[in-house]
């Protein structure tokens, strides 16, 4: 009888389920047919920087880092210099709908779009994006940026060639709105001990074979002269690092095997187009396998950390000055570095665009500078506020102090920078110094926001000779903030600069839509084995297997669609 | 069987007795002590991860900044509310639940169907989304009720009225039959004759059961609460802890997060979040073993 009544209830809870389901959807179709006019009823001639006649409301979802503690005078993220800005200039009030931390801002993001409780207006990353998009829950924003992106806006996004806008363009549409952010930092350089090279006189490794070499010398000849056995050849990345930058996430990954992979000609994670022309997925090439293999060979002469994958944090061997190399993006300064240098201050990092492929040419490859979007609610009444906002926020960055709030209390922000800004405040920082230009030269350039403080107080922290980087010829303490960002555009940048990079794309940056349900386990089918392969657990044939799993879990199906999106 | 107190066997006893109080310090220690010297420890220190046994450049600089720490405080106190209320709620409704659940079905009817009622409650639920939406609907979004009332709150009473039941079963029938005889009823007998005095270890036990469950919960303060100003205080620490992807990061995140990232101030917010647990813990625990066994074997 028990189990009769059970089967009863099952039953009862089935077809509430089933019922409430139905409401829901029913719902959510109303909701969409009454509003598709909210674009109609601003009757305002369109203008990018123009104040609302009456005080209109915004509730966003903003990200909050709790660790922030910039805030000064009562100001809360709610009320400070951002938000009155934007209530005095155009005449919005912010509300939020949430805030989260950014280890938990997608998850609350996540949660909005499946229970269809979107905020007015976010900022959200592609893969939500598209989710939005096929949902049908944001608005299209086509006229609103033609109509109302200031001119400072449109032409950052055309400085990347139409790949921004692409992004957000749906069927014709555009759904939302792109940031663009500096390009340097989906290029991952060699950083390398130099002090310790010195000391073995060694010389940078141009090819693969020196750079096994060196990392041997780092591992076996001791080269900090503690006498201990104790030091990393290249480091390896931690838990929250990837042994690649992917074509999802294509930048700023660190301590990675970028480097290694790109001068084998090995780009996996990445979309390439394969010898007859077609897309293929980078990951099962045979470039990858044998790239593999030498990280494995590598892995097992003990050249690479043998804790990788397993560390917190693979920067604490950095700062305590165990690890001899290893690959990150330019602004390493801003990561581990400065504290490398409290603790270590001989602790002479310097940064290459090394190792060089077969012919001798630097093949890294490169990020979208495109990563995060603004959306907005679909039947929200004044969809052409959010762009205002960031209009706004371009026009007027330089008139706000970012020591009473930092910037990231701006609401709906996203980062606008020409995609060569820290190519060009290297250069700048270089003439400077050699006194071919003055710093009065670089004062009229507004997108590069930080380019005045730059030059202006570039001879407070760099010691002569200003055409040597070493450690020795910098005073970090004279202005640390400041010795941070010139120490990443001189000694992190100067690779870009001065390489002629042969540098390669992936064909898309975005999910396609099997991708959707498929993706989660091939990636985790893939790092496992790759990880596995490289620490020795199994076979290097192993990687022939994956090929044959990947293709058939859904690696086909997704190869097509990929084909379909890049004709 | 008797036990024979020859010397020979106490000393085993002892030895016994020294070997598992070591190995149980041995794996409780270390993680409370390491938070403890980061806490104490230089900013440097602790980004290079050379902190291990004692604190590396002794200092109170972490505490120092805590107490200036707002939030930390706030969170504290939506714990603390959460704790009591979600606790005194379990010590109200377990009992209550429990004593007519103890009953056979001849004693009570609808015994059986309220049981499945609890035990499918248990093992099925709808998943966040719907719970998110319910929880929206009620309007209990940023209130502590969210908390107390659903997801495994709910589920701790379950099993807590589950342990209750059997606890009450296995107490003397002819006790309770002596206090009807007597003129005893059914509420007589559950508040003067069941609690407290016969009760007490179970009470301890589904309570002990209750608060630690409220203190540490955290996702729950993540998904209902839309501001950082109504999280409890693990959801808080959470936050903190829990690392970001770079990649994802943009420029002025990364460039922040150098001067931001504060190990020695996350140890010593865990810690001082510990010891609310720390300081109960002793008192409850003696009836603990008592409140689980007692219920567990059925004569």
């Amino acid at each position: 009888m028990f189990k009769k009544l059970l089967f009863l209830l099952l039953m009862v809870f089935v077809l509430v389920a089933c019922s409430n389901d139905d409401t829901a959807s029913e719902e959510a179709a109303e909701g969409d047919t009454e509003n598709d006019t909210g674009e109609e009823t601003s009757s305002e001639p369109a203008d990018p920087f123009g104040a609302y006649d009456e005080t209109i409301k915004i509730a966003i979802g903003q990200e909050v880092d709790p660790s922030d503690t910039s805030l000064q005078d009562g100001d809360t993220p709610l009320d400070n210099q951002y938000t009155r800005h934007v209530k005095e200039n155009l005449n919005i009030e912010v509300e939020h709908a949430f805030t989260a931390s950014p280890s938990n801002y997608d998850q609350k993001v996540s949660l909005a779009i499946a229970s269809n409780d979107l905020p007015d207006a976010m900022v959200v990353g592609p893969v939500e994006l598209r989710q939005l998009v096929e949902a049908d829950q944001i608005a299209d924003l086509t006229d609103i940026y033609e109509n109302y992106a200031s001119p400072a806006i449109k032409e950052i996004i055309d400085s990347t060639d139409g790949i921004a806008i692409e992004n957000v363009t749906f069927d014709g549409k555009i759904m939302a709105l792109p940031n663009s952010q500096a390009s340097a930092d989906g290029v991952h350089n060699l950083w390398i001990r130099k002090d310790w090279l010195d000391k073995l006189g060694l010389e940078p490794p141009k090819t693969l074979e020196d750079f096994k070499e060196v990392a041997r010398a780092f591992v076996e000849e001791d080269p900090d002269g503690n006498g201990q056995d104790d030091t990393i050849g290249l480091a390896g990345p931690d838990t929250s690092n990837k042994l690649y930058a992917n074509f999802l996430e294509s930048t700023n990954n660190l301590y990675g095997f970028d480097g290694i992979f790109s001068a084998l000609h090995a780009y996996p994670g990445y979309w390439l187009e394969g010898d007859d022309g077609q897309p293929v997925y980078g990951s099962i090439l045979p470039e990858t396998k044998e790239a593999l293999a030498v990280l494995r060979d590598m892995y097992s002469e003990g050249l690479i950390d043998p804790e990788m994958g397993v560390r917190e944090d693979s920067g604490e061997s950095i700062i305590s000055g165990n690890t001899g190399m290893f690959f990150g993006p330019f602004w390493m300064p801003y990561g581990p570095l400065t504290d490398a240098i409290k603790e270590n201050p001989e602790a002479n990092w310097q940064s290459y665009a090394l190792p060089l492929d077969e012919n001798g040419d630097y093949t890294p490859h490169l990020s979208t500078t495109t990563t995060q979007y603004v959306v907005v609610r679909k039947d929200y009444e004044h969809p052409e506020a959010p762009m205002k906002m960031l209009n706004n926020l371009l026009a007027n960055e330089s008139v706000f102090d970012p020591s009473i709030g930092g910037p990231g209390y701006y609401p709906l922000r996203l980062v606008y920078a020409p995609a060569d800004e820290m190519e060009v405040t290297t250069i700048a920082l270089r003439d400077v110094l050699a006194g071919t230009k003055e710093p009065e030269d670089f004062y009229d350039m507004p997108a590069y926001k930080l380019l005045k403080s730059d030059v202006d107080t570039i001879h407070e922290i760099k010691l002569e000779p200003y055409d040597n980087t070493d450690i020795q010829y910098w005073d970090p303490n004279a202005n640390l903030g400041q010795w941070t960002r010139a120490y990443s555009a001189l000694v992190g940048t100067a690779p870009l600069v001065d390489t002629d990079i042969k540098g390669v794309n992936s064909l898309i940056y975005s999910q396609t839509k099997t991708m959707e349900d498929r993706w989660v386990n091939l990636k985790k089918l893939e790092d496992e084995t790759f990880l596995k392969i490289i620490m020795g657990t199994e076979s290097l044939d192993t990687f022939d297997q994956f090929v044959e799993d990947w293709k058939n879990q859904g690696g086909d199906q997704i190869t097509e669609e990929v084909t379909e999106v890049v004709d | 069987m008797m036990r024979s107190k020859s010397l020979s066997s106490k000393m085993a006893d002892v030895i016994l007795i020294t070997i598992l109080v070591l190995i149980a310090i041995t794996c409780i220690l270390p993680p409370l002590w390491y938070t403890l010297s980061l806490s104490f420890s230089s900013k440097t220190a602790a980004a290079a991860g050379a902190v291990a046994l004692w604190p590396i450049d002794f200092n109170f600089d972490s505490y120092k900044q805590l107490l200036q720490d707002s939030q930390f405080f706030k969170s504290f106190w939506i714990s603390i509310q959460r704790v009591v209320l979600g606790a005194g709620l379990n010590f109200i409704i377990v009992p209550l639940m429990a004593y007519p659940l103890s009953k056979t079905v001849k004693d009570f009817k609808g015994r059986n169907v309220l049981m499945w009622t609890l035990i499918f409650t248990m093992l099925f639920n709808g998943g966040l989304i719907p719970l998110y939406l319910t929880i929206q609907s009620y309007n209990l979004m940023n209130s502590v009720w969210a908390l107390v009332l659903v997801g495994g709150g709910a589920q701790t009473i379950v099993f807590n009225i589950i342990l209750t039941i059997n606890f009450f079963r296995n107490l003397p029938q002819s006790l309770e039959e002596a206090a009807l005889v007597d003129g005893a009823g059914p509420w007589y007998i559950l508040f003067k004759l069941f609690i407290p005095p016969l009760s007490i270890p179970v009470l301890a036990t589904v309570s002990l059961f209750s608060i630690v469950y409220h203190w540490n919960e955290f996702l729950y303060g993540l998904i209902f609460m839309t501001r950082e100003e109504f999280y409890p205080l693990q959801t808080y620490i959470q936050q903190l802890v829990v690392s970001v992807d770079p990649s994802t990061m943009t420029e002025d995140q990364y460039k922040r997060m150098s001067e931001l990232s504060n190990r020695t101030l996350d140890a010593a917010k865990i810690f001082i979040a510990m010891i609310p647990i720390l300081v109960v813990y002793p008192f409850l625990q003696r009836y603990f073993i008592h409140g689980i066994t007692l219920g567990s074997v059925k004569e």
